[in-house]
């Protein structure tokens, strides 16, 4: 026990020493000053994107409040949060868990397996309830002072807030552990994770959608509508916790030690099925591939490739082989019109005919181009987070002083990185795109053009936070998931998207009234526009970026 | 060949040189040893000399080509081994190999002969069908040297090549630099393994706090100093009084 809390104290403080400006002593005045500045800002945007979320909550909870259903707030919140961390903890769990660089290190220390996994799984957790506590704590707070006394949502508040993540964590645990073993013997090891983690979490999508929204007839919505309970009770069939921790958070003690108890058998189990053996499946990746380097026999084919077509290929094959990175790039951009398009095709299995159809002449009814707008602008949100583009400077890491050597002028090679990033756009909104054209019967002609206004923000987005990685790479990381997941240029990249989008919102708004093909039309001149500025700025800034600043 | 003319490096907005005012000229056909302890100028020479730092005074010249003014085409000449074991690991060997020969522009009859004749040559024919990431360090080692000569480079920069290699692989990568030599190019490596350059190097350079503190033959430096060896010469050179117990 003892060697547990020392190992999870370390594990803590090298977590948290990345925000510590004054980290080093060996730093120089200039460097401490500019890590002061540069804290300062990171908590100017986190308090930023903090008041987003208490604004949005704040919207939510008014809404709600007309209604008449303001308990539905923390419910939503709870929801959330722990949708997210089975959802998106699995690939944070497996690259946390099992891809640290750490693991041959601390197989030699006097630990045991079970210790170095609780550990590890000790500071996942402390990052999930630090995402929970930004979710839930402002939905906890309106909910509160609506009652007009705090007292009681505090005190059932924090223990619902630590108790949270807990069990879907095991649960993440455990199956990661479970995809590590079966995978263990496979020579693509990496890909068969991937591919099984993406396929889970479609898997839980599909399972959130199909308990939660099951029925879409007239009559369930006007029962839900006219009853709390019903209503509680359709948004948190999917996962009973969800139900535990609503009822607790509003003074069901029962309900609350019900939670307790079921997360600490939780993690009770996965500590003793996963514990035993963890540290040889986190060690086993690094001794498998070193036998198969042995193994590796056959033909190459040598085929010849431009410097662009040979950069463009290398990004690919980094960002597919590197399990880190594919969950960030690929997870968001892919799952995100995966999720809509089940959802939708759910939706239409239970709906009555008439609905969908009634939906269709709807649609049919009005200008296609207005139609066409408000789809460019749903398109438009699958370039919103892009980790591939944002911080394909800093997971160059290392290498980067080696790439610089390397005979390409330093525009070709960001333009391999950028075109790798909006291809990945480009993949999710032309999914999305056929969604709607086979759902929604939107005319193909209209959503071409959607499509290609979207594609214009995607590369302007893409060119900006691109420029934004290569003026503060973040190269020195020690795991692959520091890498892309702890860079705040995704951030960065994010609030250009934000302020491009804001641009085209202007001609959406002043034109609307002259017909729907004028507004797209204008909205499609601003994304050019943008796009035409954002290439230049990046290709001119590219060359300042050819050698290493130092 | 290869040209520093009063070459200066000064990071930031340091007070010290980390290069300071280098003029050195290595031949056709020479092996150049560099030599230095550390934190003398080596890395930060190597460097400026192979594009990924831009120098703060003076040139670099590689075959008459200003490597400031001229990056792209300078890099076209040199064949780099870097230290560091930081390299694109997500690809197999072979795949390191061909992105290399694409970005050197090397055509595709002479990727295949001397990606084929250098595998075997280095013992890797097996394993270039495997990640690098699954490679050890010398295996890492000899790919990279491999991706360093698969465009015949007239010019061929190592920075440590020995850190890491066995001892068969360290002989044959010693006979390859060798050989290159005597086919005329022009090879520029930086060790801590004195041994090694005093046997391998035609010429040899010693750094300390970035100035070249003296250069020539080996057996040139121990006549000016009248040490027994290339070590003493050295030890003398970079810090007396550590000679001096010696």
């Amino acid at each position: 026990m003892k060697n547990y809390w020392i190992l999870t104290r370390v594990m803590l403080k090298n977590m948290l020493s990345s925000l510590n400006p004054f980290a080093s002593i060996y730093e120089t005045k200039q460097k401490k000053s500019r890590a002061i500045l540069k804290t300062v800002a990171l908590l100017l945007i986190s308090l930023g994107a903090l008041a987003s979320v208490v604004y949005l909550e704040y919207l939510i909870f008014t809404g709600l409040e007309k209604i008449r259903m303001k308990e539905l707030l923390p419910g939503l919140a709870i929801m959330v949060s722990m949708v997210l961390t089975l959802v998106l903890g699995l690939f944070q769990g497996l690259s946390e868990l099992f891809q640290g660089k750490d693991a041959p290190f601390l197989a030699v220390l006097p630990l045991t397996s079970r210790q170095i996994f609780a550990a590890r799984l000790t500071t996942l957790y402390l990052t999930e309830c630090e995402v929970n506590a930004v979710i839930c704590i402002p939905a906890f707070v309106l909910y509160a002072v609506s009652l007009g006394s705090a007292w009681p949502v505090a005190l059932t508040g924090l223990p619902v807030l630590l108790l949270l993540p807990l069990i879907p964590l095991s649960i993440v645990a455990l199956l990661a552990s479970l995809l590590m073993r079966i995978s263990a013997f496979a020579r693509h090891r990496e890909t068969i994770v991937m591919a099984l983690s993406m396929a889970l979490a479609v898997a839980y999508s599909v399972g959130v959608t199909m308990t939660s929204g099951s029925s879409n007839s007239t009559q369930d919505m006007i029962v839900m509508l006219l009853s709390r309970e019903a209503l509680m009770h359709r948004l948190t069939g999917f996962f009973p916790p969800v139900e535990w921790a609503m009822k607790g958070l509003t003074g069901n003690w029962g309900m609350l030690l019900l939670l307790a108890a079921v997360s600490a058998a939780c993690v009770a189990v996965v500590l003793g099925l996963a514990g035993p053996g963890y540290l040889n499946q986190a060690l086993s990746s690094t001794e498998k591939t070193v036998v198969r380097a042995k193994q590796g026999k056959g033909e190459y084919s040598w085929n010849r490739h431009s410097a662009l077509a040979a950069l463009h290929g290398l990004e690919w094959k980094e960002l597919l082989r590197t399990p880190a990175w594919a969950y960030n790039a690929l997870a968001g951009v892919v799952m995100f019109p995966l999720m809509i398009t089940i959802g939708m095709l759910t939706g239409i299995s239970n709906a009555d005919s008439s609905g969908l159809e009634g939906f269709r002449q709807l649609i049919a009814g009005v200008d296609q181009g207005y139609a066409a707008v408000v789809t460019a602008g749903v398109l438009m949100f699958g370039s919103m987070v892009n980790p591939a583009v944002s911080t394909a400077i800093s997971r160059e890491g290392g290498r980067w002083p080696f790439a610089l050597t390397l005979p390409v002028q330093q525009k070709t090679r960001f333009l391999a990185k950028l075109l790798v990033g909006v291809e990945i756009n480009a993949f999710c909104s032309a999914e999305l795109a056929i969604v709607a054209w086979v759902l929604v019967r939107i005319s193909p002609l209209w959503l071409l053009g959607a499509l290609l206004v979207s594609w214009l923000i995607s590369l302007a987005a893409g060119a900006f936070s691109l420029w934004v990685d290569a003026i503060r790479p973040q190269l020195s990381w020690s795991s692959e998931m520091e890498a892309i997941k702890k860079n705040f240029n995704q951030v960065f990249g994010m609030m250009v998207w934000v302020i491009l989008v804001a641009l085209c919102v202007i001609p959406a708004v002043l034109l609307w009234k002259y017909g729907g093909a004028v507004t797209l039309a204008g909205v499609g001149a601003v994304a050019l526009a943008e796009a035409a500025v954002s290439l230049p700025l990046l290709f001119r800034q590219a060359e300042k970026h050819a050698v290493l600043k130092i | 060949m290869i040209e520093f003319i009063q070459t200066t490096k000064v990071y930031g907005r340091s007070d010290r040189a980390a290069l300071d005012h280098l003029n050195l000229k290595v031949g056709d056909g020479c092996v150049y040893g560099f030599l230095g302890p550390n934190g003398a100028g080596k890395t930060t020479a190597i460097r400026l000399l192979t594009g990924a730092l831009r120098a703060t005074e003076g040139q670099v010249l590689v075959n008459g080509i200003d490597v400031g003014k001229e990056p792209v085409r300078a890099k076209k000449l040199i064949g780099f081994v870097p230290d560091s074991q930081e390299m694109y690991d997500k690809l197999t060997g072979w795949e390191y190999l061909n992105f290399m020969a694409d970005l050197y522009g090397v055509s595709r009859e002479d990727r295949i002969r001397r990606g084929k004749k250098y595998l075997e040559k280095f013992e890797m024919a097996e394993a270039a069908g495997s990640r690098i990431s699954s490679y050890s360090r010398g295996m890492k080692q000899k790919i990279a040297s491999i991706g360093a000569l698969i465009h015949n480079p007239p010019v061929w920069v190592l920075d440590e090549p020995m850190v890491g290699l066995d001892p068969r692989a360290a002989f044959l990568l010693k006979e390859e630099m060798t050989n290159r030599a005597k086919e005329g190019a022009t090879v520029f490596f930086s060790t801590h393994v004195l041994e090694v350059a005093e046997k391998l190097c035609d010429r040899v350079g010693i750094i300390n706090k970035g100035k070249l503190l003296t250069e020539g033959t080996p057996e040139e430096l121990q006549q000016k100093t009248g040490d027994a060896s290339l070590e003493e010469v050295f030890l003398e050179m970079t810090g007396t009084d550590t000679a001096a117990e010696a």
